[in-house]
């Protein structure tokens, strides 16, 4: 029915028009440090305080406060971990362990680290926190620490996106 | 034979880019790779006229349309549907005779041909559904029950404007032909300069579930109220044909509605009628006329009180509001509203709205009272009860200290489906409460701050762009990032342990990304809407005022480019050349920087050179020299023969001596001092007078290197540590940068005693320095954020074992001497 696919499509559009007039910012920044010194690959993702509110009361139950509850904080980040997947340009999944997670001021970040492996040629990143629960939802990727800054966008549908070094 | 297509495609391409590039620019810099970062900005702005002068303001011969709307319009609430038949008076102010007159139909970009449809086609299904399981990427998308909603309520409604008559003020048939979201009406004789003429529109159309559509209005569904089939909140924005913008800068501006870019629109006066259930409450941009056809005598008692009322006055209970949600009424009244002076007309409708309101006594002579007003459902609860109406005032007292005082009787808060969004007089915010279990209803710190922070933002709105009227269909950041920017000073006043606002820091990660577009860029083509037009701009104007302006100036020129443009329409040169032009400083740069490129900040301090005076006195000069030389380290290859004992010829022959060894090479004789002698003598009095003055003095001289890492030139804001201990700041004006705006060098001269240890570079974090590794010599080793999490969660003192440590007996004196 291509009508009706069609037409939804004009409606996306205001989706994306529309969600930026409140404060719900619907997007996120993660940093991928290659860390030279310390030969760890640090991740670190933020999001905005307000776009975490909403979307634990979706993803956890109704009463979900990120703000107060360290309970809610520990499931966040948790969650955030299982829609955060490195692979190697070999398809091997890189795990990436827990740091921990902190509010600062009008943001919440979570932290993962793994040890850069040997003969690193390049990347698979795939980010998918938020996406499933707002179709507008933007993930932006800087990855550092490897020359020039690097950038990747996860919206729209966006699976997996490689980076050769 | 066969083409290769590949190579066709190079020779046709090549010669458009080369074409391109050559129109990029008149000026090029053809040697070397000077680039011009302070390059006057005249000559990339529109050129000045009669309409818009070279300093910022309306020109002498500034100009804008007038359009004036009486409006009847009925709301059919069973079938969700609106029809209205609207008389518009256009007025051509223009020096120019228009044949045709442009309409603007937001409605349409629902129908299936609308170009942001078709358009959008091309990409194929550019939506994806949740995954079956988190985590697990590769499984295919499906579909979710968002999307399965929006093509059920697509299939079920005919959406888009049914326009049934367009007649001029004799009742003649004009003719008319629909472009999309535009319709061109076209005029049976040519409008003159200076004359106005009459027609009639009626329009009718299906009101989108803005829930299924996320638009930015429509209706909200309640179905558990305990009427029969429920209740709604009907939200109407764009809901009527209004003029396009003819304008001096762009004539017709016939940009297709493509759902990002928002409107612009004429002033001009409305008297709407809206013909509505009888037990629904409106809300409306403008005054209400009719209160005694519409509301009972206690009701407009209710508000009378309200004018001096120290809290919001109900003048729609919660108890009377939640009686009347339960039943429902075939009668019908009709409420009509004055509007004058506004750019656009919005409304709500439901039987459901509570209502309250507080004067504000604003004082002065524009509007010395206005009645701040919020309606909403029970949903609402008592977060709308507390916080809406005063966050309304709040916003109006502290946007009018930067801008103008408030000119319109009423400002308004509406709750219903819509997160937020603005309207002459009338916002809708979307924060709510949640129903618990017991009954009650709850609201968590996060949605209290928020409802606070988009009543402030939405009601901003009406100064940006509602009465600055800035062209939100090109330009978003006009409106929302002098907006957010205003939002975040007016959030800080209120409750400062609240995160509001842009810091600095906020925006560095988007700064050093990848695949950005300048600020200037047409809002329907920004990659990034929220980054761009929002915080990137908030934050360089939060940089201009305290960083490089200061408060006092910042303030003057923003307050003068509001009072400029006020009711009158600014473009982007408008507020570049006024900012620049009432603060007296030399702008260019920056708006070149932040504003017409990618660049980021990143200056980074590379080196650090002592230098010390020659005195050109032998006696001091050769002594220092001597003294440099023993401060080295000496040979390694002397040391170990020490070590090894070895005897030295001297040592062992120490009978044998001459005048070297008494006289080193640093040993001074006349000669030297003659010279010295006569140099002083050749001196004219006054470089004998600041050689005399610097040699007593004996300063430290400092060089200071630094590179500009990131390409935006901004001031350097360096913080400098001495060997006592002592900091001290200094500002260097980006002016340094204007003739090697890759690398430049600062001398420092500090007094005798305060020798430099330590340099860094913006030590407050007040410019966006997206590295800040490189703002300090010595280099320090900066920890990455990962690794100042670990460190501070070791400081966090929850290692300690307080279960074993709290059994510790205190010890005394006595046994510590033990």
């Amino acid at each position: 029915m291509p009508k009706a696919l069609s037409i939804i499509l004009a409606f996306f559009l205001l989706t994306c028009a529309n969600n930026v007039f409140a404060h719900q910012q619907k997007s996120a920044e993660t940093t991928v440090l290659f860390n030279k010194q310390s030969g760890q690959l640090e991740v670190s993702h933020r999001f905005y305080m307000h776009d975490t509110e909403h979307a634990v009361q979706t993803l956890l139950d109704k009463k979900a406060d990120i703000i107060n509850s360290e309970k809610t904080q520990q499931q966040f980040a948790n969650y955030v971990a299982k829609q955060f997947i490195i692979r190697t340009s070999t398809n091997e999944i890189l795990p990436l362990s827990d740091v921990g997670f902190e509010v600062e001021g009008k943001f919440f970040w979570v932290y993962q680290e793994t040890k850069i492996p040997n003969k690193l040629k390049g990347i698979k990143l795939f980010n998918g926190a938020l996406r499933e629960l707002w179709p507008t939802q933007i993930n932006m990727v800087n990855i550092e620490g490897k020359g020039d800054v690097r950038t990747l966008y996860f919206d729209d549908n966006k699976d997996w996106i490689s980076m050769i070094f | 034979m066969k083409i290769n297509i590949g190579k066709v495609c190079t020779v046709i391409l090549l010669p458009l880019a080369l074409i391109s590039s050559a129109n990029a620019s008149a000026i090029k810099q053809t040697k070397g790779d000077f680039e011009d970062k302070f390059r006057q900005l005249e000559e990339v702005l529109p050129t000045p006229n009669v309409y818009r002068n070279a300093a910022g303001e309306p020109g002498e011969n500034y100009w804008q349309q007038r359009v004036d709307y009486k409006i009847k319009v009925k709301l059919d609430e069973e079938k969700r549907r609106l029809t209205g038949s609207e008389q518009i008076t256009y007025q051509n102010n223009s020096p120019y005779r228009l044949k045709y007159l442009w309409v603007q139909l937001d409605q349409n970009i629902f129908k299936e041909d609308s170009i942001a449809n078709v358009a959008n086609n091309f990409g194929g299904i550019g939506r994806r559904g949740p995954f079956t399981e988190a985590g697990d990427a590769e499984n295919v998308a499906k579909i979710s029950l968002g999307e399965l909603r929006r093509q059920q309520f697509i299939t079920d409604n005919e959406l888009g404007y049914e326009i049934s008559a367009i007649k001029d003020y004799l009742g003649k048939k004009l003719k008319f032909t629909i472009v999309g979201t535009q319709m061109r009406i076209d005029l049976p004789k040519p409008l003159k300069s200076g004359e106005q003429t009459q027609f009639s529109i009626d329009f009718a159309f299906n009101i989108v579930e803005e829930d299924a559509m996320s638009a930015r209005s429509g209706y909200e569904h309640f179905e558990k109220d305990e009427r029969k089939g429920g209740n709604d909140i009907f939200l109407l924005a764009q809901w009527f044909p209004r003029l396009h913008a003819y304008t001096d800068y762009e004539g017709w501006n016939n940009k297709e509605f493509l759902g990002r870019g928002e409107f612009t629109l004429e002033f001009g006066d409305y008297d709407v009628e809206i013909d509505v259930p009888a037990d629904h409450i409106v809300s409306s941009t403008g005054v209400l006329t009719n209160s005694e056809d519409v509301l009972t005598s206690t009701q407009r008692q209710r508000l009378e009180k309200a004018k001096t009322a120290k809290r919001p006055v109900f003048i729609v209970t919660e108890q009377e509001a939640l009686e009347n949600e339960k039943k429902g009424t075939n009668s019908r009244k009709t409420w009509k509203f004055k509007a004058d002076n506004v750019r656009d007309f919005a409304w709500a409708s439901s039987r459901k709205f509570m209502w309250d309101a507080k004067g504000y006594d604003q004082g002065g002579d524009d509007m010395p009272l206005v009645m701040a007003m919020s309606f909403y459902p029970k949903e609402g609860g008592d977060l709308w009860k507390k916080y809406s109406t005063e966050s309304i005032i709040h916003t109006m007292d502290v946007y009018s200290r930067y801008s103008f005082d408030y000119p319109y009787p009423t400002a308004q808060s509406v709750n219903g489906p819509v997160g937020g969004m603005e309207y002459p007089m009338i916002t809708f915010n979307g924060p709510r409460t949640e129903l618990q279990d017991d009954g009650s209803r709850t609201y968590s710190q996060a949605e209290k701050r928020f409802l606070i922070g988009v009543v402030i933002h939405e009601i901003g709105h009406i100064y940006f762009p509602m009465i600055v009227n800035s062209d939100e269909r090109q330009w978003t950041w006009m409106d929302e990032g002098l907006n957010s920017f205003l939002d975040g000073v007016a959030g800080r006043e209120w409750d400062p342990t609240i995160p509001w606002g842009v810091e600095p820091r906020d925006i560095t990660g988007y700064m050093k990304s990848q695949n950005q577009v300048p600020i200037m860029t047409q809002s329907d083509s920004v990659l990034r809407l929220g980054p761009n037009a929002y915080t990137k701009p908030a934050a360089a104007l939060n940089i201009l005022r305290e960083v490089i302006l200061g408060r006092e100036l910042f303030d003057f020129a923003f307050k003068e480019y509001s009072v400029r443009w006020k009711f009158k329409r600014p473009t982007p040169s408008d507020f570049f050349r006024t900012m620049e032009e009432a603060s007296g400083v030399d702008l260019d740069w920056f708006w070149r920087g932040w504003f017409y490129s990618t660049d980021h900040v990143d200056i980074s301090i590379d080196k650090v050179f002592k230098m010390r005076l020659d005195t050109h006195n032998p006696d001091i000069d050769f002594g220092r020299l001597r003294q440099v030389e023993l401060d080295k380290p000496s040979s390694l290859f002397v040391e170990r023969n020490k070590a090894e004992g070895k005897k030295l010829w001297v040592d062992i022959n120490s009978d044998v001596t001459d005048f070297y060894d008494e006289n080193d090479r640093f040993t001074v004789t006349n000669k030297e001092r003659n010279k010295y002698n006569k140099f002083i003598k050749d001196l004219k009095p006054w470089e004998r007078k600041a050689l005399d003055r610097a040699v007593k003095e004996d300063k430290n001289y400092y060089v200071l290197e630094f590179s500009n890492v990131g390409g935006l030139v901004m001031p350097i804001l360096l913080e400098l540590t001495y060997k006592d201990g002592s900091k001290e700041n200094q500002y260097v004006p980006a002016e340094i940068w204007r003739r090697t705006p890759k690398q430049v060098r600062k001398l420092i001269v500090t007094e005798k005693n305060k020798e430099l240890v330590g340099v860094t570079v913006d030590p407050g974090w007040e410019t966006a320095d997206v590295d800040v590794e490189n703002n300090h010599y010595p280099r320090q080793i900066i920890p990455t954020r990962v690794e100042a999490y670990k460190a501070k969660k070791r400081s966090g003192k929850v290692h300690r074992d307080i279960m074993q440590h709290i059994k510790t007996e205190l010890k005394t004196d006595e046994e510590d001497e033990d």
